[in-house]
């Protein structure tokens, strides 16, 4: 049982960051039908930021900082995906995220280098022992306290923004309608814009936020974001709810799958895969979508 | 209030407009009536903005807007209910008609959305029995009522209405083109009125203009087009037998 709670403990901290992740995929499919394989390089410049900035200031200065940084790399992504956006076919559009994450992950190595950068824990003891609690007989640590935290409050934060913003509103009129939402006004290209930003936001909070205690890479980026993809297929491209009960469900799957087949322990990366393998052959519309995957 | 001058509009390389010429003066009902793919829908989209012209010139409040984005027409007071409607189905009643007001600024929201809102709420009372409701699960013609109530929301000074009767039986048709009359009354609303429904089109609208692949061949008062022996063969079905005789 003990040991049961405390992979729980880790699957979930795990889910949460999946679960972010996600979040970005939805909101610029939603948009743009465009599934961003560069979501994963959102994580890892988030995380790579932070790191270099925090040998010289402060969590507080580094952590916006990298959050502005995603959003910057967002934005120009989102340019380019705009530019050709009405005469390409989507699938392009997909082939030119694959290639714009492997040129963001090589500039990033030409800038940064291959070696891993410490983060240290937010609220840590020191840099690489962090306060810990037990609770129901697992060992929880304060970074897992705080990754559940702000995905939280992501989540809230996001929900409200598009329910109860006009901006918000009018993000999903334009996914939802993309010709009505230009007649009332709204400028959709930039609203496209502002999907590929908030999506960057998201993921650089998550990569700054799993970074915290272990070592950020250039080369995180990649394994991130294919299992936030897997949940975001999962839960239904463009469905938030979905992606983010998918993203928690597929941590908790992947880090009890021990209990089960303890020789899986070296290929855990892989569960998500088969996970998602099994559900596009079984439920291609997503586990938790009740119609076909629309914005 | 607008005209057109010789407007050419194309689909890559097919012409759809070839070069047409209309214009309509403030609070006034002008129809453009035509068959199928004679343009009409292509002529409204051009002048909200939605399609550049080739060449041409469209003016609107005297200012030469061809080719303007249409966030900045629905700034300057010309909107438009688009063909299909165009609602954002899984979003609720109350939602789209906020939309409709996205572009006015915060002041003019503070102050008079409220207001706006319950007026369209008089208009339509319907839409406000379903206000919580998503659009896409309102039938043909409440659909047809929040197009028009959400183009509404953005309190504009003229109108494009593109086949507002379509799909929808002859009562509710009654109804919305009485709303269409009122509000030319009530508010000095302009509007220019595209309609497979002649008929219809004829009795709300003080003049209409005839549109066939691309051209205007025919203008002038509803009363007189509707007593032209063509256009009654042609689209009011009249005259069908004196033709297989």
């Amino acid at each position: 049982m003990e040991q049961f709670n405390q992979l729980l403990v880790t699957g979930i901290s795990n889910g949460c960051i999946y679960a972010i992740v996600a979040i970005g995929f939805s909101i610029i499919y939603a948009g743009t039908q465009v599934i961003n394989f560069a979501q994963g390089e959102f994580v890892m410049i988030g995380a790579m930021v932070a790191a270099a900035l925090l040998a010289k200031v402060s969590l507080l200065v580094a952590f916006p900082v990298a959050i502005l940084a995603g959003c910057l790399v967002g934005a120009i992504l989102g340019l380019c995906v705009l530019v050709p956006l009405k005469r390409a076919a989507v699938v392009s559009l997909v082939i030119m995220t694959v290639g714009a994450s492997i040129l963001i992950r090589g500039l990033a190595q030409l800038f940064w280098g291959e070696e891993g950068k410490n983060v240290p824990y937010f609220t840590g003891v020191s840099v690489n022992e962090d306060h810990t609690f037990h609770i129901a007989g697992a060992i929880v640590g304060a970074q897992q306290i705080w990754v559940v935290g702000i995905t939280i409050l992501l989540v809230i934060a996001t929900h409200c923004f598009f329910k109860y913003t006009l901006t918000g509103r009018a993000m999903r009129a334009c996914a939802l309608n993309p010709t009505g939402a230009r007649l009332v006004g709204i400028n959709v290209h930039k609203m496209i814009i502002l999907s590929f930003v908030m999506a960057a936001g998201l993921g650089s909070i998550a990569g700054v936020t799993v970074a915290a205690g272990i070592y950020a890479r250039c080369t995180m980026g990649a394994a991130l974001g294919l299992k936030g993809f897997c949940a975001a297929v999962l839960g239904g491209l463009g469905s938030y709810g979905g992606g983010i009960v998918a993203g928690i469900l597929l941590g908790v799957v992947e880090a009890l799958i021990v209990l089960v087949i303890p020789s899986m322990s070296d290929y855990r990366d892989a569960v998500a895969f088969v996970i998602l393998l099994l559900v596009l052959l079984l439920k291609p519309e997503g586990i938790l979508s009740r119609k076909k995957a629309v914005a | 209030m607008l005209k057109l001058q010789s407007v050419m509009t194309y689909y890559g390389r097919i012409m759809a407009l070839r070069g047409i010429s209309l214009h309509v003066d403030p609070g006034e009902i002008v129809a453009i009536v035509g068959p199928n793919g004679a343009g009409k829908t292509t002529a409204l989209n051009t002048i909200s903005g939605v399609l550049a012209p080739k060449s041409g010139r469209i003016v609107f409040d005297g200012k030469d807007v061809a080719g303007k984005p249409t966030d900045s027409l629905v700034d300057m007071g010309l909107v438009q209910v688009p063909e299909g409607r165009q609602l954002f189905a899984g979003m609720s009643v109350y939602e789209n008609l906020m939309l409709g007001a996205y572009r006015r600024s915060s002041a003019d929201k503070k102050t008079r959305l409220r207001d706006d809102l319950d007026r369209i709420y008089q208009i339509f009372p319907i839409l406000k029995e379903r206000q919580k409701q998503s659009a896409g699960t309102l039938s043909g013609g409440e659909q047809q009522m929040l197009a028009i109530g959400r183009a509404l929301m953005a309190r504009p000074r003229m109108l494009l209405l593109d086949e507002p009767s379509m799909g929808l039986a002859p009562l509710v048709v009654k109804e919305i083109f009485k709303v269409i009359a009122d509000l030319r009354k009530e508010r000095k609303t302009t509007v220019l009125v595209v309609e497979q429904n002649v008929k219809a089109a004829l009795t709300v609208a003080k003049r209409a203009y005839v549109l066939e692949t691309g051209r205007v061949v025919m203008e002038g008062a509803s009363s007189e087009l509707s007593k032209n022996p063509e256009i009654q063969r042609a689209y009011l079905g009249k005259g069908y037998k004196h033709m297989v005789e």
